[in-house]
């Protein structure tokens, strides 16, 4: 009664009211499609081919130990790690299913846990909580289990011990088939169109599973990646050997990878033209979001800049940055941590995506 | 009511009224408490809630609260329980109302993070009935005792549960009463859009216009029922719309029993006969002769101050947010114990760091090394927990770092209804030197974007 009342109360004058501050015009399904089709799927693609080429690489060192293959070898993981980048942000639907974060990229790795399952010939990779798998495992495999290049060598290509070798091949492996089981779910089984069709603001609807992942992604960034590393947590006291791929130095060109992948997402960019497509930018740009006066679109936007390039103001590997020059690295993560408030806290709310805890601990009023 | 305006001449009301809409409460509410404890206990709360946390939110001034352990918190979520069911049944009644009472409130207390406001008007009630001679028939204590037995009590002492639950609804709508509620159809606007899956009515919720008319349908309920409830020509019809909005709500929103909680509480709002019929189905006899009871004649000296003492604070208390600048749903200043019911989308970020002043070096706080997530992203939005946390990171650090002094600032950002972060909390103060009371917190950010607050607080001043 009183609701009927209140609707032909309304429903007279809320057309030039437009107060509604949830209401756009923005075309969801495009955006969708767009990061589909242009991002993810071709991400996963390209992930699987590099792993398939990781695995090609590792047969034919362990047909023809060599130099020369082992860098081959190398050459292959740093692709494929370097692939993973731009992959890790979409830890819903199917890479959630197959857990894809905690299987590749737990870091940084427990080298006394990977060398205990190399001894036991242990090669379970199913505990997501553990720390020895994944590319970290293959970072201390391929880098770290000895000093020089020719005693890695010696390990991995003694016939008394294929421990090493087994376990390599058992991490790329499962990290090949993982990838690939992801892509089909994407391609044949459904989940794009699924994905592209689940629209709306509700907890689970693809803009949200986009902007919790992006934002789980960014936080990795910050915290893992160059955070805890460099010491912000612990009062200056500094951990090095907490980055990424420390044994292989990749570490700051990974976060660099990730911080454009996530830059890629927010602009809905075509990862193999180049080419800007509909994007977060584009939504919040049809919302018309402003913060403190300006557009919430080009803030975003300019901060990702800024991060990159404070980033970039380090010299590589990451490990020693921190040791030589922390200054330039923590520089670089304020510069990343600014943009954090603007991807956590005003894109959900501006776009009213619902952040209600679908896992909420209690009541609520 | 026009009585209550003029203390000094006011007397209770005293008319003899049939004792049943009293038993229908009391037997509603026991149940129901009943219900509420053994559901929390099957749903895993118990150790989510006050095992799992490594830190508890104080209330301000019980500070002394503290968690019992998991066996401690079962054994007092089974106390609340078990009171509950003897309150329903009015089994050693005064004695199971006031365990229920010191139980459940005690239970609330533990952690501010869990503040809601049906569980503070649970306590309330709960505090209430302990007073109320709700066991005088129909109840295991009759059946004991049956010279207990009475038909009639005083007719204030339904009046003043239907001025409770009125209080409740008016101060739920006046709060209603800002201009993101009324003119933005906020938060409404963000969460019905959540619910557009649902079928049939799904593609409803996506609909802008929607949001406004619950909204303001909302708002002039709230304002509005207990009068169309106490007004017998609109009875039926207001009940029929308590019932509809309460289970609307529940189906729409995530609140638990609060939706039953007020459809049993408004039943208090129909006359005894209603109630002698609905009773007489379970066994409800009514008596020819009528018993009137009579309070204690020590008693009923204090229940006339108290009573004006306890209704003063629920009047008063709800308008506290009046004595502090700015607009309470940003700053938070007042804002529990008001009845502000499902105002806010509000959700924020805060940073701490952690200055150490003889080494000059910094360090940002994991939260979640302290805080569960429901924790962090209660406290981020609410200035006196901010601070609470400032201090137990203070003493923290101490015992972990050995840090005698340091410095504890926040970068606080907060999004509210449908808008953008801005700044929350000034930066630059040194949280630890801060200590939480009823005074203005002069560190917490204005909020210019709220607008209109100034005309909204002319209008709340001239009503």
């Amino acid at each position: 009664m009183i609701v009927l009342s209140g609707i032909l109360l309304f429903s007279a004058c809320d057309e030039d009211k437009g107060g509604n501050p949830c209401q756009s015009d923005f075309d969801q399904v495009s955006l969708y499609a767009n990061v589909a089709d242009n991002i993810i799927i071709p991400g996963y693609n390209r992930l699987s081919s590099e792993l398939f080429n990781l695995q090609l690489a590792n047969d034919l060192f362990a047909q023809n130990p060599g130099l020369s293959q082992l860098i081959n070898l190398r050459n292959a993981f740093v692709s494929a790690y370097t692939q993973w980048q731009w992959v890790a942000q979409f830890e819903f639907g199917p890479a959630e299913q197959q857990m894809l974060r905690s299987r590749f990229n737990n870091f940084p790795v427990n080298a006394q846990e990977v060398e205990a399952k190399v001894q036991l010939g242990d090669f379970s990779l199913n505990n997501p909580d553990t720390y020895d798998k994944g590319f970290p495992a293959l970072d201390y495999l391929l880098y770290g289990i000895a000093e020089t290049d020719n005693q890695i060598l010696n390990l991995l290509s003694n016939p008394g011990q294929m421990g090493y070798q087994n376990y390599i091949s058992a991490i790329i492996e499962d990290m090949e088939q993982r990838s690939l089981a992801v892509l089909k779910a994407w391609q044949e089984e459904g989940y794009r169109e699924s994905f592209i069709e689940n629209t709306g603001t509700a907890a689970g609807a693809s803009l949200s599973l986009l902007i919790n992942n992006l934002n789980a992604h960014y936080e990795i960034i910050k915290r893992d990646k160059i955070g805890i590393p460099s010491g912000v947590t612990t009062l200056g006291i500094t951990f090095p050997e907490k980055v990424e791929g420390f044994y292989s130095g990749l570490s700051l060109s990974l976060a660099e990878e990730a911080l454009k992948a996530a830059e890629g997402l927010y602009r809905g960019r075509n990862t193999q033209s180049g080419a800007d497509g509909p994007g977060l930018d584009d939504y919040l740009q049809a919302v018309n979001a402003t913060k403190e006066g300006q557009n919430l679109s080009s803030l975003i936007k300019n901060q990702f800049q800024k991060a990159l390039e404070a980033l970039a103001q380090a010299e590589p590997p990451l490990s020693t940055a921190i040791e030589s020059n922390n200054e330039v690295v923590v520089n670089a993560y304020n510069e990343i941590t600014r943009q954090l408030v603007n991807l956590k806290t005003d894109m959900p709310s501006v776009l009213c995506v619902s952040i209600t805890y679908v896992d909420n601990a209690s009541d609520s009023d | 009511m026009q009585q209550y305006n003029h203390p000094t001449s006011w007397k209770l009301p005293t008319k003899p009224v049939s004792i049943a809409p009293l038993i229908t409460f009391r037997i509603l509410f026991g149940g129901l408490m009943m219900v509420g404890a053994v559901r929390f206990m099957l749903s895993g709360w118990v150790e989510r809630l006050y095992v799992e946390p490594r830190f508890f939110f104080k209330f301000y001034g019980f500070e002394w609260v503290e968690p019992l352990g998991q066996t401690g918190m079962y054994v007092l979520y089974s106390l609340i329980a078990i009171s509950a069911a003897m309150v329903m049944f009015g089994l050693f009644y005064r004695m199971a109302a006031v365990i229920f009472f010191l139980s459940f409130t005690y239970s609330e207390l533990i952690d501010l993070t869990n503040y809601l406001n049906h569980y503070y008007l649970v306590c309330l009630l709960a505090f209430l009935m302990i007073f109320l001679p709700a066991h005088r028939r129909f109840s295991l204590d009759t059946w004991r005792r049956p010279e207990l037995s009475v038909t009639h009590v005083p007719s204030w002492v339904i009046q003043i549960l239907m001025l409770q639950v009125g209080l409740v609804y008016f101060f739920a709508g006046y709060a209603k009463l800002n201009p993101d509620w009324l003119f933005r159809a906020m938060p409404l606007a963000v969460w019905l859009p959540a619910k557009a899956h649902w079928p049939l009515l799904g593609p409803l919720f996506e609909q802008p216009w929607l949001a406004y008319a619950f909204s303001w349908a909302g708002a002039l309920y709230d304002l509005t029922i207990p009068c169309w409830l106490l007004w017998r020509p609109s009875r039926p019809f207001a009940y029929l719309a308590v019932v509809v909005f309460h289970l609307l709500t529940k189906l729409l929103f995530n609140i638990g029993l609060f939706p039953f909680i007020m459809i049993f509480n408004t039943l208090i709002f129909f006359p005894a006969a209603f109630h002698e019929r609905l009773l007489g189905r379970i066994g409800y006899r009514t008596d020819n002769e009528q018993v009137l009871y009579k309070f204690p004649t020590a008693g009923s000296q204090l229940l006339r101050p108290a009573l004006i003492f306890y209704f003063s604070f629920q009047l008063l208390f709800p308008l506290r947010y009046l004595f502090y600048p700015g607009e309470v749903l940003w700053t938070e200043q007042g804002y529990r114990f008001s009845w502000r019911v499902m105002l806010v989308e509000k959700t924020g970020q805060a940073t701490f760091f952690v200055h150490d002043p003889t080494t000059g070096h910094s360090a940002e706080v994991e939260n979640r090394r302290y805080l569960t997530a429901y924790q962090e992203k209660q406290m981020a939005i609410q200035p006196d927990l901010i601070l609470q946390y400032a201090h137990f990171l203070e003493r923290e650090y101490r015992r972990e770092y050995g840090l005698e002094s340091v410095k504890i600032t926040v970068d606080c950002f907060v999004a509210l209804n449908g808008r953008a972060s801005r700044r929350f909390i000034d930066p630059e103060a040194g949280l630890t030197q801060l200590k939480d009371g009823f005074r203005n917190k002069g560190w917490i950010l204005p909020n210019e974007e709220m607008g209109l607050s100034d005309s909204s607080r002319l209008t709340v001043t001239s009503q």
